[in-house]
């Protein structure tokens, strides 16, 4: 198995706030990984430790076999930001082109991507409008669609289903099986804990430790519970009981 | 590739932005018209004007100006002499319908004030000669001689001892002026731009892809570069065509010392951009870094201060930037009498470049 994403001992404090507390963790290449947390766990902050966009107080990144931060080793990644980081003043079309032409599509395979990929989050009939007019779940649809442009072979997307209807969420989990059958590495963040039954491997992040981190079948069986809901649930509690012997 | 795409983008995005369009290129117009109207007139001097062999009704309505004491002159010397020996601002003679004006043109406000009020007078006596031809037409309806005497109105031939240009406060600080628009204009919104990519986090998804960060830089350089283009252009065209401020140097030389100028503009305004967490903050950088160099740009005659103060100027790109456009507009200088403020405008551009392309590395280390 070839790993895909390497990190050892990565440390990360905001002020007294240690985010990240010494994380080593390996996911290997095909590996479909939902990381979960409470809101302001860290799971940004380490997604974003990955991405070498952080600058670590301890720690190595290995990603794609290149140790980050490597500018080169971002053009294999399909990253969907938690903020829709857009251009506001241009269409959809015009961001889906500009960032694929940021991750150099040539323009002939550029025109086909982006008919596929914004069919992919049903876009297709609002390409032409402006950003600033379209919704909050129109511009998630758009973040994710730059994020499958290029094909990559490592897809990290931060809670690309927030305001996303069920019949579309549906939709775009499908596609991502998809993807995760042809042998892409997804790691994907959310707070819809039924959406992610699915995948290989659980990760649960806490005050900068991952507490919980196995198939969703087995975290239920070792919580005796039969939902990743109440998985969520009690390893918080365990880990709060135990945290505070 | 990569660069054209951002280039692109930046175009596009400034395009369907007409607001800030139309304060780029229309606002510099609308200022520098006032100023102009402004600084045409100054009258609260009083300039001494020598009239030698001219018509009494016309000496009778310069007469009526406030702002001009009359002094007659008796014996027929060279212009020059007679504004010397009776320390004049103007002379003025008469052959026929032909007025000569000699002005000493020293100060420059002296020579407009003369001019304004000759200008007024001689279209006065137009209008009066005019009045007098209509009524004869009326009256002994004999069309053809009235046209003869409308046309025989007065013209003025013009002389300057110094400098051969007309010359009004305005003239004289219009060079400065064009610099600090295109300055200033180019500072704020380069600025602002890279500012609002970077609190919408654009900025941040741009550098999660291969991008390199010297081409991010390149391709804001060559965007805005293109902005104060047009700017420039526009701005330079309107003081000379319009407004009439004769150029005694090249229009292209003009032209290529603002483009320098708002290159540092440019590197200025993206490297402020990344102190400043608002659009507000940006303003804020305004009377630190923009309006002191207002002050050093030559408005004010610096060299009488003392030396640190001097030295302070130095640090400032609108000084070089004025020293040349001034050099230029005014005193026709070519590209070997303002090559230094050159090279120092483009050291300052590439230091300020590079800062940058180093500053982006607070978000991507590589
Ligand atoms: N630039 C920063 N400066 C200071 N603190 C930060 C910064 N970025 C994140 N933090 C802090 O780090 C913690 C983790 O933030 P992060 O965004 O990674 O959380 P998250 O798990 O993604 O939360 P959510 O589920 O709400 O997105 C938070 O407490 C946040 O306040
Ligand atoms: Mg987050």
């Amino acid at each position: 198995m070839e790993k895909v994403i390497e990190l050892k001992n990565v440390d990360k404090h905001f002020g007294t706030n240690h985010v990240l507390n010494k994380i080593s963790l390996t996911i290997n290449s095909g590996q479909l990984v939902g990381l979960i947390g409470p809101s302001g766990a860290g799971k940004s902050t380490l997604i974003a430790a990955m991405l070498g966009m952080l600058r670590l107080d301890g720690g190595q990144v290995r990603l794609l076999n290149s140790d980050m931060p490597n500018r080169s080793a971002l053009q294999n990644i399909g990253y969907m930001a938690q903020n829709d980081a857009l251009y506001g003043n241009l269409t959809g079309l015009e961001n889906l082109s500009f960032f694929g032409k940021l991750m150099g599509l040539s323009r002939s395979v550029l025109t086909d991507k982006i008919h596929l990929v914004s069919q992919t989050v049903d876009l297709q009939d609002h390409l032409d409008l402006r950003v600033n007019q379209y919704s909050g779940g129109m511009k998630r649809r758009l973040s994710l669609a730059i994020a499958l442009l290029s094909d990559a072979p490592l897809l990290i997307l931060d809670e690309p289903t927030v305001g996303i209807d069920p019949e579309l969420r549906i939709k775009i989990w499908q596609e991502l099986d998809k993807l995760h059958q042809q042998g892409k590495t997804v790691l994907i963040t959310t707070h819809v804990m039924s959406e992610i039954e699915t995948v290989d491997r659980l990760l649960m992040l806490r005050d900068g430790h991952i507490i919980a981190d196995n198939t969703p079948t087995f975290l239920e069986k070792q919580y005796q519970v039969t939902n990743i809901e109440s998985v969520f649930i009690k390893a918080g509690e365990r880990y709060e009981n135990n945290s505070h012997i | 590739m990569r660069i054209i795409a951002i280039f692109k983008r930046i175009m596009t995005e400034l395009r369907r932005d007409k607001r800030t369009l139309a304060i780029v290129f229309v606002a510099p117009l609308l200022i520098l018209t006032l100023l102009f109207a402004i600084l045409q007139n100054s009258s609260s001097v009083t300039a001494r004007l020598g009239v030698y062999q001219v018509d009494q009704t016309i000496v009778n309505q310069l007469k009526k100006n406030d702002n001009l004491h009359l002094v007659s002159l008796k014996e027929r010397k060279s212009a020059k002499e007679s504004l010397m020996q009776y320390n004049l601002s103007a002379v003025i003679t008469q052959k026929e319908n032909q007025l000569t004006v000699t002005y000493q043109n020293a100060d420059t406000s002296l020579t407009g004030i003369v001019k304004a009020d000759l200008t007024k007078t001689v279209s006065g006596e137009q209008m009066s000669k005019l009045k007098s031809a209509l009524a004869k037409v009326t009256k002994r309806t004999k069309p053809g001689r009235a046209i003869s005497e409308i046309n025989s109105g007065m013209t003025i031939n013009e002389n300057y001892i110094y400098r051969k240009s007309n010359s009004s406060l305005f003239i004289s600080i219009a060079p400065v002026m064009v610099g600090f628009f295109v300055f200033f204009f180019v500072f704020l919104i380069s600025g602002i731009s890279l500012l609002h990519e970077r609190t919408t986090g654009t900025l941040n998804r741009l550098l999660i892809s291969p991008v390199k960060r010297y081409e991010i830089v390149s391709a804001y350089t060559l965007a805005y570069g293109t902005l104060a283009v047009l700017q420039t252009v526009i701005i330079v065209s309107y003081v000379f065509f319009v407004l009439g401020v004769q150029n005694q140097g090249s229009f292209v030389l003009v032209l290529i010392i603002n483009i320098i100028l708002a290159l540092v503009a440019l590197s200025l305004g993206l490297l402020v951009s990344t102190f400043a967490a608002s659009e507000f903050q940006m303003i804020q950088f305004i009377p630190l870094l923009v309006v002191p160099q207002i002050f050093f740009s030559g408005i004010f005659n610096i060299s009488g201060m003392n030396q640190i103060w001097q030295g302070v100027a130095k640090i400032m790109p609108l000084y070089y930037g004025d020293d040349a456009l001034t050099n230029v507009i005014k005193k026709g200088a070519s590209i070997s009498g303002v090559w230094l403020d050159l090279v120092v405008l483009i050291g300052f551009a590439i230091i300020l470049l590079v800062l940058n392309i180093v500053g982006l590395k607070r978000y991507r280390r590589v």
